[in-house]
């Protein structure tokens, strides 16, 4: 999908890709804080923070996926996967670090699986995330027989409590961010998903940079799966159902282009604080939440669209 | 892919019991006429190198819409509001792609969850039972006694889109437009219209599979059709197309289509339980597709 005629990205400070997501965040937060008072409430706040985090830490992996020139369908089922082993080795008694560990671990075996199959087996990332989304969700499920596991310890439950999964937003978001705009890894990721081929020419590591972002939206997807099973205090193989879509919406409305090469994790955030400040909005108006999905579905093909208007600015320019 | 379907057929004739029998054969056609369809017009996408990740949730919403109408005004308003549903959420998907070229996964994992989303909301998650027999009864009407109605009819869609693919002037644009957009279009080809053409089809199909499934199960429910696309794309791949685009026959897919059909089938009577199958037919995915990038790469 990356196209090697790629128009370059202008050089302005001003945040262009960006800013659609960021004034709207702007527009419908002020709404909220000033038309909701249920809205301020701390546990209101503390929720969305919640399922902000969940979502923004996997669209930290996915912005990179999608900036090196892919597309990652399958990080629900990584995060079912990877929390689901931690949560299995918590309930087997071993210790908490080592039990984080074996989660992302297989967070990264399962995203470097997707990368591998991608680069060295040179299969489009659609149908190789297509069928992993099926593939690792079902691999937990037999593992835990589609029983919940469950409780977990105390402290590991404290990861979902309070401001701690912000903390851990802003700590995966700020290690993304500096990764892509400040070292060669990162500029390699942008290098490979605007000009493959050129980058390919000019000796960069074209499979490697790309299975490492793949295997890197798996490990986001476990820490993300913490959160989840923290939250909760258990973990079952059918949470997350769905959020794929969240996570791929939450980029491209944040103005992380689906041809490769454009974005950043500031956007990919904002995008995910945007649909959840949505999501809560509609239930603090008492609209049907089944309303929620349809919403998050029109904005990115909204996003998709303005993404392709500019694109063509672009070129006319 | 005719030895991966003998595979199947032949370690099950061996291994589950009951497997072998016209009554089991016929019964697991059945319940895969509505693969068949929605993989028919997954095929036309494949070929022109898109995808549709919302066949499923499409078929979800035309069973339910059609559920209501059979409710309200009778079997054949029911049939005509959901082949109408699928229409118009596959014209909304080709318009997207084709008419502001946007890209198909995106459109289509958006109508995947739009679509599914609309299918809760407009029942409120409910199912729809005691469906009228006037729209139930031809989803168990059988042909001289022994051929399902619904299979006839998608063995005849699929038989009727397999000469469109290879006979006719369309056919060969769909695969010129899956080899070469831009040398289609350049040789005159209306690849728009044309790629709009496939979702609009492709809805069509999506939206029959769903009365199928309403009719079959006697029930309209929100759930229906999930995880269709993933059988669907998996028939396809497994039929021998390439994902790529520019090459796919409705004979293969059906081919796969009967393959999956036979494994779920042979998985069930030998006990294994829905996540068992799940993880065969990733595996048969990804197994299909690395066969073919293997293959195409021996022989160039």
């Amino acid at each position: 999908m990356p196209s090697s005629s790629q128009v370059p990205a202008r050089s302005s400070r001003f945040p262009r890709r960006e800013a659609p997501a960021l004034l709207l965040l702007l527009a419908l937060g002020g709404l909220l804080v000033a038309g909701s008072r249920a809205f301020r409430t701390p546990a209101n706040l503390l929720g969305v923070g919640l399922d902000t985090s969940i979502i923004g830490v996997m669209a930290c992996g996915e912005a990179v996926v999608l900036i090196a020139g892919g597309i990652d369908l399958s990080v629900a089922s990584m995060l079912v996967l990877a929390a689901g082993g931690a949560a299995l080795a918590m309930r087997a008694g071993w210790p908490i670090p080592l039990s984080l560990t074996v989660g992302l671990s297989l967070g990264a075996v399962a995203g470097g699986v997707n990368g591998w199959l991608i680069t060295r087996l040179r299969l489009p990332p659609i149908v190789v995330t297509l069928a992993t989304f099926g593939l690792y969700r079902a691999a937990i499920s037999l593992l835990t027989g589609a029983r919940e596991i469950g409780p977990l310890p105390p402290a590991f439950n404290a990861l979902g409590l309070g401001v701690a999964p912000l903390f851990i937003l802003a700590a995966v978001a700020g290690m993304t961010a500096l990764t892509l705009k400040a070292t060669r890894l990162g500029r390699g990721w942008y290098a490979v998903g605007g000009a493959e081929e050129a980058s390919r020419v000019s000796g960069l590591p074209v499979a490697r940079l790309k299975m490492g972002a793949y295997a890197f939206s798996g490990v986001c997807a476990a820490v993300a799966g913490f959160l989840v099973a923290a939250s909760s205090g258990a973990m079952q193989s059918r949470a997350a159902l769905g959020y794929e879509l969240d996570v791929i919406a939450a980029c491209v409305i944040g103005g992380v282009s689906i041809r490769g090469g454009q974005g950043s994790v500031a956007g990919a955030v904002a995008g995910a604080v945007l649909l959840r400040l949505m999501g809560n909005a509609l239930l603090l108006f008492d609209i049907p939440v089944d309303w929620y999905r349809m919403v998050a579905a029109g904005v990115l093909i909204l996003a998709a669209v303005g993404d392709r208007l500019a694109q063509r600015e672009a070129r006319a320019a | 892919m005719g030895v991966a379907f003998l595979a199947v057929f032949l370690l099950f004739a061996a291994q589950a019991p009951g497997f072998l029998t016209w009554t089991n054969l016929l019964a697991t056609a059945r319940q895969y006429a509505e693969v068949l369809l929605v993989s028919v017009g997954m095929t036309g996408v494949i070929l022109i190198g898109g995808i549709d990740l919302s066949v499923g949730s499409v078929a979800g919403v035309a069973g339910l819409v059609a559920g209501g109408a059979a409710l309200r005004y009778g079997g054949a308003s029911a049939v005509l509001a959901g082949l109408a549903v699928g229409l118009v959420l596959g014209g909304v998907n080709g318009a997207l792609i084709a008419g502001l070229r946007l890209s198909p996964v995106i459109v289509t994992l958006g109508m995947w969850a739009g679509a599914r989303s609309l299918a809760y909301l407009l029942t409120h998650g409910e199912p729809l039972s005691g469906l009228p027999d006037g729209f139930t009864a031809w989803g168990d009407t059988w042909i001289a006694g022994w051929i399902p109605l619904t299979v006839a009819l998608a063995a005849v869609v699929a038989g009727a889109a397999s000469v469109a693919l290879r006979r006719t002037a369309y056919g060969r644009g769909l695969v010129a437009q899956g080899q070469n957009e831009k040398a289609a279009r350049f040789s005159g080809i209306a690849v728009g219209l044309q790629g709009a053409s496939v979702y609009l089809f492709t809805g069509l199909f999506a939206g029959a599979a769903g009365l199928l499934i309403a009719a079959r199960t006697q029930a309209a429910v929100p759930d229906a059709g999930m995880g269709l696309e993933f059988e669907a794309i998996t028939a396809v791949v497994l039929g021998g197309a390439r994902i790529e685009g520019g090459y796919a026959s409705v004979v293969g897919t059906t081919l796969g289509v009967a393959t999956l059909g036979l494994l779920h089938n042979g998985f069930n009577l030998l006990g294994y339980d829905s996540a068992w199958q799940t993880l065969a037919v990733g595996g048969l995915l990804l197994g299909a597709v690395i066969l073919d990038s293997r293959l195409r790469s021996v022989a160039g």
